[in-house]
């Protein structure tokens, strides 16, 4: 390997970093909806219980 | 004039070439990197070096040093962003151990939500970016003779987690837990795939590793392994033919014999023990990877590796799940673990005897069964 084909190894890493952050922040938002819906539910289901 | 030039990075040397033995100018733009006979070392100054960024009385290993911290800093940051995604996925999979209304209306509000699509179509979007980025730095390493096992190991994680919960969100939205697993499992050959693909190549240990040639012994042991894997596939492959050949007999059989064979199968207690061995097996196998993924989290050597490429394969010939490959993967990837390795190498081992004992066992006793059909046919006629 030459030093070019290291240089652009490091330059696919450096992407291959970018990419995982950005999709890392798209699911942290997929489970922070995910949190809103469920505690949604848990509202719903206690009015809904026999006891209310 | 004159331009300086070091010799290369790990040289504290500098070469003083004039300019006009530089070769003819016609040829040679200001990045061309094959300006003298001797220009490996002027090919590594140009492409590497930033004028821009890197002070005049920087040499190149100065440079090669900055890089190197800064390569290790972002594959770092790879192995930190992995853990986060595999938190992510953990948590996704809670999810889908809701019960199943509270999980339908946990993902049907979200899908509904225009915040919701966003974040969906976001993950989509990401989910390609990441595949692509993964896809292309494997391919890259897969094409080099020399490479950071470190790294390997980390894109291999980020194929696990492409493979995921996530992944099946990207693709076909929030599916039941069996399509997940099996979305997973398919991540996790593919990881396993590719982390074989790459290592086809010898390991080195990290970036000043990178830039040297695999010795001649080194090739020569790789080649060693990988006629070695080849020879275990055959055998595996061929016993593997034989038993789906007993079991295509077995299914062909009509629904009162095949009921017949399995009565008979219950009541044969050595298969039962056998089948339940192989399940033990598998069960100590798992227990056996987690212990070593916390005590050797990283590092790779060629013996491991070229382990890893033996076994895996014959492992995965055999039927063995997903959890064990992967634990292989990251025993593969561990360094210091001798002992470990030829434990694993006798378990292989184990595992292929028992299973031929098994198939051994259910190919009497469909023979049996075809033979006292034979003679109810003979007798009847």
């Amino acid at each position: 390997m030459n030093t070019l084909d290291t240089a652009e190894i490091i330059a696919d890493t450096q992407a291959l970093k970018r990419a995982l952050d950005e999709y890392n922040k798209a699911i942290a938002a997929y489970l922070k909806q995910a949190e809103i819906q469920r505690m949604r539910y848990s509202i719903k289901q206690s009015f809904n219980s026999p006891s209310n | 004039m004159h331009e300086t030039f070091s010799t290369g990075p790990n040289s504290d040397e500098e070469v003083v070439i004039p300019t006009e033995e530089r070769a003819a100018p016609e040829t040679v733009d200001e990045t061309n990197i094959a300006i003298s006979p001797e220009g490996t070392s002027i090919e590594i100054a140009d492409s590497l070096v930033n004028p821009e960024s890197l002070p005049p009385n920087e040499t190149l290993a100065d440079s090669a040093a900055i890089e190197n911290s800064e390569f290790n800093r972002t594959v770092e940051s790879i192995e930190i962003g992995s853990t986060l995604a595999e938190t992510h996925e953990a948590t996704l999979a809670e999810i889908q151990q809701l019960p199943q209304e509270e999980q339908a209306f946990i993902t049907t509000e979200i899908e509904q939500s225009p915040e919701g699509k966003s974040i969906i179509a976001t993950i989509k979007e990401k989910f390609a970016h990441l595949v692509h980025a993964q896809s292309k730095l494997e391919q890259k390493l897969t094409d080099e003779h020399n490479y950071n096992p470190k790294l390997i190991k980390m894109v291999g994680r980020i194929g696990n987690i492409a493979g995921g919960i996530g992944g099946t969100i990207a693709g076909h939205g929030f599916l039941g837990a069996a399509t997940s697993v099996a979305g997973s499992k398919a991540g996790g050959m593919w990881a396993l795939k590719g982390f074989e693909k790459v290592a086809a190549n010898l390991p080195q240990s990290m970036r000043e590793k990178l830039l040297a040639k695999a010795s001649p012994e080194q090739i020569e042991r790789l080649a060693s392994a990988e006629s070695e894997k080849a020879k275990a596939l055959e055998i595996h492959e061929a016993k593997l033919a034989k038993l789906k050949e007993v079991m295509d007999r077995v299914a062909h059989l009509s629904p009162e014999d095949q009921q017949a064979f399995a009565q008979g199968m219950e009541h044969n207690i050595k298969a039962q023990t056998g089948a339940e061995v192989l399940s033990e097996a598998h069960t100590k196998h798992q227990t056996l990877f987690e212990k070593f993924e916390h005590k050797f989290p990283m590092l790779a050597t060629a013996t491991e590796y070229t382990t890893h490429v033996l076994i895996g394969p014959s492992l995965h010939a055999l039927g063995i799940g997903k959890d064990v490959l992967h634990a292989i993967e990251l025993m593969a990837a561990g360094g210091g673990a001798e002992h470990l390795t030829k434990k694993l190498v006798n378990s292989g081992k184990h595992l292929g005897d028992i299973l031929n004992k098994f198939k051994n066992k259910v190919s009497n006793l469909v023979q049996r069964k075809e033979n006292i059909l034979d003679v109810g046919a003979a007798q009847a006629a």
